[in-house]
């Protein structure tokens, strides 16, 4: 156990990505206790200027206000709550989706396989955008649960493929052989004895899913179709802060910069990661 | 030696990035004293054209449009005061029941191109053109909202009923002279009659086009509609036997469709826009900020009001004490802030300059009794919200249409804040211009929407009539959004209508205008200013309280290589 730790540790690339996901994670969790303000709260005496300007960062809003004088910092310790948990929700649900259906599927081959295989083509060959307007359409509302159905249940097909491929190379191995000789069930054997050597890539993935669904996040909420107001998001506050590029800038920087360093140190965690678990590829 | 100096001036502009451009237009005026032909105006909305169609269109951009390609027999003036158009004069009988119009006689309408293939001149108008322009508004089916305003005319419900083609009230005894029958007195006919729904079209073309005749439309207009790329652009050509001596000087005049207006601006800096206006707030202050282009911003205030509107006919908006706490929740003060005081917070439906308009300061404490729901006071609207039954909040989330741009996005987010403090909860759904417009129209489908009105014609009837009358209900298309009714305000509001006294028509509308503020189907919120900014060789163009945009006398000073140059778009 030491030693795998002090081989993740040793990774460059893993310690980064853990400074950095640490902080978010921290910041979703402790940040809306630390908030100074309401996230929805409208400060119309410090916040907004007498032309109507939102207020650049003083002592009382240490990043500034947006155009309607909301504190910029409390929405950002706010929105990543949000930005979180639709990260590790959404992959939740494709990790669910995405290992069942590559298990069974490169476990019983042929015809179970292939009808798996080619509604993993029909997903991933749906314009992601599409069938978000769509289901906004449909359910004829905007709120967090229609990302997370988006998301998950288009993310599951990569993690599908990949535990399909394993699972064909193990299915092969003699302790599957040796499982099945003593009269375990197909269920026993996929879940207690092909699930545990197939879990490394599977992790990896998981981690690299979770920096997708945040982007995802901000993209749908930049696009309005997203977590609905005022709740904050980081995509929403880049949204609302795009006309104001010139005169306050810092509005869609301060959240863009966050999106970008969760991205990173999701992404710098899964690559150290496969680097560690999976060194030949 | 001299390379690192040269590499510090690089890194140095690198750096400055926009900062180091010096601000300017893509030309200079040249300077002309007097008008020059030729040259393209290019505008843009952020929604595209409904239609030309003059018996259905009734927004502004369709209007803005729609002033470009028609006529009607009258128009209005700087000052909004009626002149002739295509009538040279008119005259009003003394009961008030018989209008006679003298037509000019030099009024041609477009050339055009028929269906199969044949260009077609322009001929002469005559009165029985406009009989038919004013009898088609109440062909059966077509579902005009003009009917409210030219219902007045004697025989106008056989057309509706199906029963003639031909209103009989309208007769045309020479070619040249129009007599108008009326019902019975009505102080705003002329008013009615310089709307769009006025204007003269031709029965040749609408008969030939059918149904793509509110995109290929016949006019006498000083511009006719040469392409109409839907949703993309539609551009307008001069119009060479318009009657106006010497107009247009224009030769192009080319629609933008659904431009977001953030970009708007960026198009006018980069020379290719011409006029921007109803500017976003980043736009507006950042202009106000800069030393080039705030030479060039106009401001004016608008004849228009501000509102939310409620369906009196769905849950809980049916509940008037509801409608009140809504209305007393929302804080028009935050609004003027958040719109850079363009907007001037207020507790009347009918805005400044028309008679009828109210402010709270000059009422008497009698009177503030009516408009006392059309004022933020949260402490009012927690007794309200108790009094509708909902002592602890409203326990459902309340469906709010606004539009997508910065604007009504930030209105509805400060007003979402605003009623969350007293318990109640918008899901805000922000939508295009054409679709706010389909929805909001159709009965039982928006529980909650902003909405606005820009005056048609100088009249409290037109704020009044046209918005809270239960005649101008229907299933679709209502633009009576919040499909308010109440006996007792069309009482008011007709006879109001057939007052010719102006005195005794100003109470009955005042009244009118109590019982509504004081059932609150809308929540009043503000007036707003028109504000536009334009290139530095635009002249001649006019922000028209009626027109919004008047780009029939714009002219170019440019010199003639810069005209050719700007003409490309």
């Amino acid at each position: 156990m030491t030693r795998v730790r002090s081989r993740l540790w040793a990774h460059p690339g893993i310690r980064v990505g853990w400074v950095l996901v640490s902080a978010v994670v921290i910041m979703a969790v402790v940040g809306p206790y630390l908030s100074p303000y309401d996230p929805g709260f409208q400060d119309m005496v410090n916040g907004i200027d007498p032309q109507g300007a939102p207020a650049t960062p003083s002592w009382i809003h240490l990043l500034g206000c947006d155009a309607l004088g909301r504190d910029v910092l409390s929405r950002l310790l706010h929105g990543a709550q949000v930005s979180l948990l639709v990260g590790v929700v959404a992959t939740l649900i494709s990790l669910v989706i995405g290992v069942t259906v590559g298990l069974v599927s490169g476990f019983f081959g042929g015809i179970v396989d292939n009808l798996a295989m080619r509604s993993v083509d029909v997903v991933m060959s749906f314009p992601f955008l599409l069938l978000c307007i769509a289901l906004v359409g449909v359910r004829q509302s905007r709120g967090i649960e229609n990302v997370f159905i988006v998301l998950g249940l288009l993310g599951w097909t990569t993690m599908a493929r990949v535990v399909r491929g394993k699972v064909l190379a193990e299915r092969e191995k003699e302790y599957v052989e040796a499982a099945k000789a003593l009269g375990l069930t197909n269920v026993r054997v996929m879940v207690y004895h092909v699930l545990p050597n197939v879990i490394g890539p599977v992790l990896v993935l998981a981690t690299l899913g979770v920096a997708g669904s945040v982007l995802a996040e901000s993209v749908l909420s930049y696009l309005g179709m997203g977590v609905p107001p005022p709740t904050p998001s980081w995509g929403a506050m880049i949204a609302e802060g795009q006309a104001w590029y010139r005169l306050a800038p810092r509005l869609i920087a301060v959240p863009g910069v966050m999106i970008l360093l969760t991205v990173l140190g999701f992404n710098l965690l899964g690559e150290g990661l496969r680097d560690v678990v999976d060194p030949q590829d | 030696m001299w390379l690192i100096p040269k590499i510090r001036v690089v890194a140095l502009c690198l750096l400055c990035g926009m900062s180091c451009k010096q601000n300017q237009a893509k030309y200079q005026p040249a300077g002309h004293q007097h008008p020059v032909y030729g040259g393209t105006f290019v505008y843009a909305d952020e929604a595209d054209i409904r239609t030309l169609d003059t018996a259905i269109g009734y927004d502004t951009v369709s209007w803005v449009a729609a002033h470009l390609v028609f006529n009607g027999l009258l128009d209005y003036d700087d000052d909004v005061q009626l002149i002739g158009s295509l009538a040279s004069s008119w005259e009003v009988s003394e009961d008030g029941l018989r209008w006679t119009f003298r037509l000019r006689q030099d009024v041609y309408f477009h050339d055009w191109t028929r269906s199969d293939g044949v260009l077609v001149a322009g001929r002469q108008m005559v009165a029985d053109d406009v009989i038919y322009s004013w009898s088609r508004l109440f062909e059966p089916g077509l579902g005009s909202p003009a009917t409210d305003f030219f219902d007045v005319i004697k025989g106008s419900e056989a057309v509706l009923n199906g029963d003639t083609d031909t209103i009989s009230g309208l007769t045309a005894p020479d070619p040249y002279t129009l007599i108008v029958d009326l019902k019975e007195a009505d102080a705003t006919f002329g008013n009615s009659v310089a709307m769009v729904f006025g204007s003269v079209i031709l029965k040749e073309a609408v008969e030939d086009r059918g149904d793509r005749w509110g995109y290929a439309p016949v006019g006498t207009g000083p511009f006719s509609v040469s392409e109409w790329k839907p949703g993309v652009s539609t551009v307008f050509v001069a119009h060479d036997k318009y009657w106006q001596e010497g107009l247009p000087y224009l030769d192009r005049v080319v629609h933008l469709a659904n431009y977001p207006r953030s970009v708007q601006f960026l198009k006018l800096e980069a020379g290719e826009l011409h006029q921007v206006d109803r500017l976003s707030s980043p736009d507006y202050l950042w202009i106000k900020r800069d030393s080039f282009w705030s030479d060039y911003l106009s401001e004016l205030p608008s004849v228009d009001t501000y509102a939310e509107m409620m369906n009196t006919q769905m849950p809980p908006f049916d509940n008037v004490w509801f409608r009140r706490a809504v209305s007393t929740a929302i804080d028009r003060d935050k609004i003027r802030r958040l719109r850079n005081n363009r907007a001037k917070p207020t507790i009347s439906w009918i805005p400044p300059g028309l008679t009828g308009h109210m402010r709270w300061e000059d009422l008497s404490e009698a009177d503030q009794s009516a408009f006392v729901y059309q004022r933020f006071d949260r402490e009012l609207s927690l007794q309200c919200l108790q009094k509708a039954g909902y002592p602890d909040g409203y326990p459902h989330t309340i469906d709010y249409m606004t539009l997508t741009d910065e604007a009504s996005l930030t209105t509805a987010q400060s007003i979402q804040q605003d009623l969350a403090q007293v318990g109640i909860h918008l899901e805000l759904r922000n939508t295009t211009f054409p679709a706010y417009l389909a929805s909001t129209g159709k009965r039982g489908e928006v529980q909650m929407a902003y909405s606005a009105w820009v005056m048609d014609y100088p009249d409290a009837k037109n704020f009044l009539q046209t918005k809270f009358h239960c005649d101008s209900i229907s299933d679709e298309n209502s633009v009576n959004d919040s499909f308010y009714c109440n006996q007792e305000v069309d009482r008011l509001l007709d006879e109001g209508a057939r007052e010719v006294d102006e005195h005794r028509r100003a109470a009955l509308y005042d009244q009118a205008h109590r019982i509504i503020a004081h059932e609150a189907p809308y929540a009043f919120e503000y007036h707003s200013m028109s504000v536009s900014v334009g290139q530095p060789w635009v002249r001649g163009f006019r922000n028209h309280p009626v027109w919004i945009r008047d780009m029939s006398r714009v002219w170019m000073d440019l010199s003639e290589s810069d005209r050719i140059d700007g003409a490309v778009w």
